[in-house]
């Protein structure tokens, strides 16, 4: 039999309606009836509930791993509205997945990690593949979290980890995880893929240093209160409109900190982009996507439409290179929303995309979401990554 | 010397030292000085990209509007302009929940469809809702567009956020085109969904798109409307036409009717005045013609015993005295006696048959008219069709132009059959004499031109059949032959009347049928079939 999938989407208002149209689409391009397996990303104006379910009934239970996102992506789509949905069905006797959920990041992103870690090591064997991922954009402490899956052993260093961190639209109020028929937030939703199968993973963004290099003065955890002895809030102005201070939104998708990239030859670019995801106006600090040491030196970044053209050109063309005469089976598509619609014209955004796909193939199952952190190996560690596109390619 | 060439040498190092620190403090002047301009171009640049934006997103807005303006231009079913409207509050302006109500014949409004109510248990409430004009206008006057957002505290409108299953709404007021309210669009959003919709805002932008497709609709519905009560005044309209044109036709038909009865009853009164005139000529002409035969044929009996005895006086004359003087031997031989004694007989034999013939003419001429028998009477037929046979007797004759007609009879064992016989032997008159006629055309073909007669008796119905061998006769013709005043004889030759009234008589008269059935350039048939007993009919 071998491993058959299928990409379907919709854009219907409906849930009900939504989740039954692309399953039938994912079916019909997977030539299937009913799947082992399914993936879903939504965007969170449906009522998540009624869209999952919708979804379950459809593929008849299957097992079900996915997560809401700022965006979904497919071939010839990449939608950030409120509503739309991608789902891939897989029906597969060389690859396996065991798939889970848990809750509680906010308590304690470590625990949850550990809780991970437990959960995964029953299912791990040597033929795994890798770690597919989402995690709560709102509440997780992503370094938090992978030092407590970490601690669970060795094997999971060695584990890659492929995902993102849940969205909801810019809204910073609730981002969901599905795992069957459960919806839940402040969680983790993971699935791990094992069998006979290969994974391409290249990462790459489009960012570029403006202005002189600078320096962490005042750092605690993942917060940043100071940059050259000046008040973070005060820098950052510089750079920002009132309105875009006043929306967070606007200004953690226009800049970025640029830190030197640990492996600039893998990362394909000398600088390693950290997001600003948040402000506190009551403590004068922006909280990071990881943990921030005092003493960084850093750039401020900013993207660049013409660098991002070229790194999708380069990540198809190495992917490509390392897939070789070998078939792809789907593609796993992770974009930063700081790639889309906020800071880029739809075409340029749609047309960024279309060059990926159009060279790796334009028949070939292709899913994925926007997401407010990308997660993938760099260096031969998982890492948390800002601005950067993510493909991985199961061959 | 050392000490000043150190000297020199520190102090040429000084001054390089302190250019470089110049020139250094210089390029960080200008770095900075750099950095100060990108910082202002990338706000710069973002604020164009956000203007480029918001002029994207009002160019799409008004790309969509036209769009739904084609797409309502374009249709005449009120369901598809409901539809296009509800779809495009939800995907396009981006609310979550979208009513439309129209106002009924008691001033309530009602709901006429709805969408984004994908909570099955809210659908069924919603389909009651009814909205009283006063209800949610009693303080709002002439308003055409209603926003209650989620700071409304207006209790007019407040009241209808659990009804309308929206918490934060806005109404806009659906006018005709003489500015009577005819309905209502509201948009709105629930509370925990508002967060993924365009907001309702009075200030905000939004809701002149809802004014827009609001104009739009109330537009093309007011047209639909207006087309709708057109095409049904043209259809009714049509109605009366076609009820009018019916009408008329009803009545052309009836006076069809209505001259075909009378034409056909004036044939008829032609036909009986013909033939009462005819029947009183003929029945008066036979009684005078019989008497006067009668009287010669009684006194050509008489007339040639006188003359027998005056032949025999003569003779015994001759025998007493035989001889006779030279006068008498004279006038004997002038009388050519021998002569007159052989031919006389003969010539009061020929005067006698010559009677006997006039007699037999005028007795058919008696039986045809029958004017002793009006009503219906049981008679033989047969009879019937002899003496109009014998009557027609020169006609069948060969002449210098035609051959003779063969009359061939097949008459069947038929009982005595009722009818009333003088307007039966009408019809058989007028079926020979056609014939008659047909065979005496120069299209008729026949080398022996002949006339069969046929009867035969079946089920109580008798059949009577008269088949000529003449040229036979048209689809155009056989279909109208047996219409009053059809005639293809040329003008003095017959009025048409003829088989019109035959066909009267079978049918009407006697309750049967007449047929006529021909194979164009071989023959031609009329068949009568008639009940044996009136009775049967």
């Amino acid at each position: 039999m071998g491993t058959q999938v299928g990409v379907g989407t919709s854009q219907h208002r409906n849930p009900k309606l939504a989740g039954q149209e692309a399953v039938a689409r994912a079916l019909k391009q997977a030539d299937i009836t009913q799947p082992d397996f399914v993936f879903l990303f939504a965007t969170v104006g449906y009522r998540q509930e009624a869209l999952v379910s919708s979804v379950r009934a459809a593929t008849g239970n299957a097992s079900l791993f996915g997560c809401s996102a700022a965006g979904v992506i497919a071939q010839g789509m990449a939608d950030e509205s409120n509503f739309a949905l991608v789902v891939m069905v897989i029906c597969s006797d060389e690859l396996r997945f065991h798939h889970g959920v848990l809750e509680g990041l906010s308590e304690s992103s470590t625990a949850v990690g550990q809780s991970l870690g437990q959960q995964l090591q029953p299912a791990y064997s040597s033929d795994a593949i890798a770690l597919f991922l989402n995690a709560d954009a709102i509440t997780v402490n992503f370094d938090d979290l992978m030092a407590g899956l970490e601690s669970s052993g060795d094997w999971t260093t060695a584990l890659p980890i492929i995902g993102g961190l849940c969205g909801d639209n810019f809204v910073y109020q609730k981002t969901y995880q599905y795992c069957d028929d459960q919806v839940i937030s402040d969680g983790v939703s993971w699935a791990l893929m094992s069998g006979d199968a290969e994974l391409a993973t290249h990462i790459s963004h489009g960012c570029m240093p403006i202005g002189q290099q600078r320096t962490i003065t005042r750092a605690e955890s993942n917060r940043i209160y100071e940059i050259d002895h000046e008040p973070v809030l005060d820098v950052l102005h510089e750079y920002l409109q009132d309105d875009e201070m006043a929306n967070w939104d606007k200004a953690a998708v226009n800049l970025g900190l640029g830190f030197p990239a640990p492996n600039p030859l893998e990362y394909g670019s000398d600088l390693f982009i950290r997001c600003m995801i948040s402000k506190d106006e009551a403590s004068g600090s922006v909280a990071a996507s990881a943990n921030i040491e005092k003493g960084s030196t850093f750039w401020i970044t900013r993207r660049n439409t013409e660098k991002m053209y070229q790194a999708a050109e380069a990540t198809a063309d190495r992917l490509n290179r390392q897939i070789g005469d070998r078939s792809p089976k789907f593609v796993f598509h992770i974009e930063c929303d700081g790639r889309g619609r906020m800071i880029l014209p739809e075409k340029d955004k749609q047309a960024i995309i279309a060059t990926m796909q159009k060279k790796i193939g334009k028949t070939v199952p292709w899913i994925g979401l926007y997401s407010f952190g990308e997660i993938c190996p760099v260096n031969q560690q998982n890492c948390l990554h800002s601005f950067t596109g993510i493909l991985s390619v199961v061959c | 010397m050392a000490d000043n060439i150190r000297s020199d040498r520190s102090s040429n190092i000084s001054t390089s030292l302190e250019s470089l620190l110049r020139e250094n403090a210089a390029l960080r002047q200008q770095n900075e000085d750099l950095a100060q301009q990108t910082t202002q171009l990338i706000k710069t640049e973002n604020r164009l990209f956000q203007l480029q934006e918001n002029l994207d997103l009002q160019i799409r807005t008004y790309q969509k509007l036209s769009d739904l303006g084609n797409a309502l231009n374009q249709t005449f079913d009120t369901s598809q302009v409901i539809s296009l409207a509800l779809e495009f509050a939800i995907y396009e302006l981006g609310f979550e929940r979208c009513l439309l109500f129209f106002l009924n014949a008691e001033q309530q409004l009602c709901v006429e469809a709805f969408d984004g109510y994908y909570d099955e248990t809210f659908t069924t409430p919603l389909q009651q809702l009814t909205i009283g004009w006063t209800d949610l206008f009693d303080t709002h006057g002439d308003q055409t567009l209603l926003v209650c957002d989620a700071n409304c505290t207006d209790e007019t409108l407040t009241q209808w956020r659990s009804q309308f299953g929206m918490d934060e709404y806005a109404v806009a007021v659906l006018h005709n085109e003489t500015q009577a309210t005819f309905g209502l669009l509201v948009v709105g959003n629930t509370a925990d969904m508002w967060k993924y919709q365009t907001r309702v805002d009075a200030d905000g932008n939004a809701l002149l798109g809802v004014l827009n497709v609001s104009n739009q609709v109330a537009i093309a519905i007011s047209n639909i409307r207006l087309y709708n009560a057109q095409q049904q005044q043209n259809r009714e309209l049509e109605h009366v036409v076609q009820e009018r044109t019916q009408e008329l036709y009803r009545k052309n038909q009836s006076l069809k009717h209505t001259l075909k009865k009378l034409k056909s009853a004036q044939a008829q009164i032609i036909h009986n005045e013909k033939m009462l005139g005819l029947g009183q000529f003929v029945a008066g002409f036979a009684h005078e013609i019989n008497n006067s035969v009668n009287t010669i044929y009684a006194n050509i009996h008489l007339a040639n015993s006188y003359l027998q005895n005056l032949l025999a006086l003569v003779k015994s004359y001759q025998e007493e005295y035989p001889q006779a003087n030279a006068f008498i031997d004279a006038a004997t031989e002038r009388a050519d006696l021998d002569f007159l004694e052989t031919d006389l007989p003969k010539l009061f034999q020929s005067a006698k048959d010559g009677a006997e013939r006039i007699k037999n003419i005028v007795l058919s001429l008696k039986s045809f008219s029958r004017k002793d028998e009006i009503a219906k009477k049981r008679v033989d037929i047969h009879d019937g069709i002899n003496s109009t046979l014998m009557l027609l007797e020169h006609q069948l004759s060969a002449d210098s132009l035609y051959p003779a007609i063969e009359v061939v009879k097949h008459y069947g064992t038929i009982p005595l059959v009722e009818c009333y016989a003088a307007q039966l032997n009408q019809v058989f008159m007028h079926l020979i004499n056609n014939g008659i006629d047909a065979l005496r055309r120069p299209s008729s073909q026949a080398s022996t031109p002949r006339i069969t007669i046929t009867t035969v008796l079946k089920d109580n119905w008798v059949t009577i059949s008269f088949e000529d061998n003449g040229p036979g006769i048209p689809e155009g013709i056989r279909s109208k032959i047996f219409e009053p005043f059809f005639t293809t004889k040329t003008v003095g030759k017959g009025p048409g009347l003829g088989l019109s009234n035959s066909y009267q008589i079978i049918h009407t008269q006697h309750g049967g049928r007449l047929e006529c059935h021909s194979q164009l350039g071989a023959a031609s048939t009329f068949r009568i079939v008639i009940p044996l007993l009136q009775t049967n009919r």
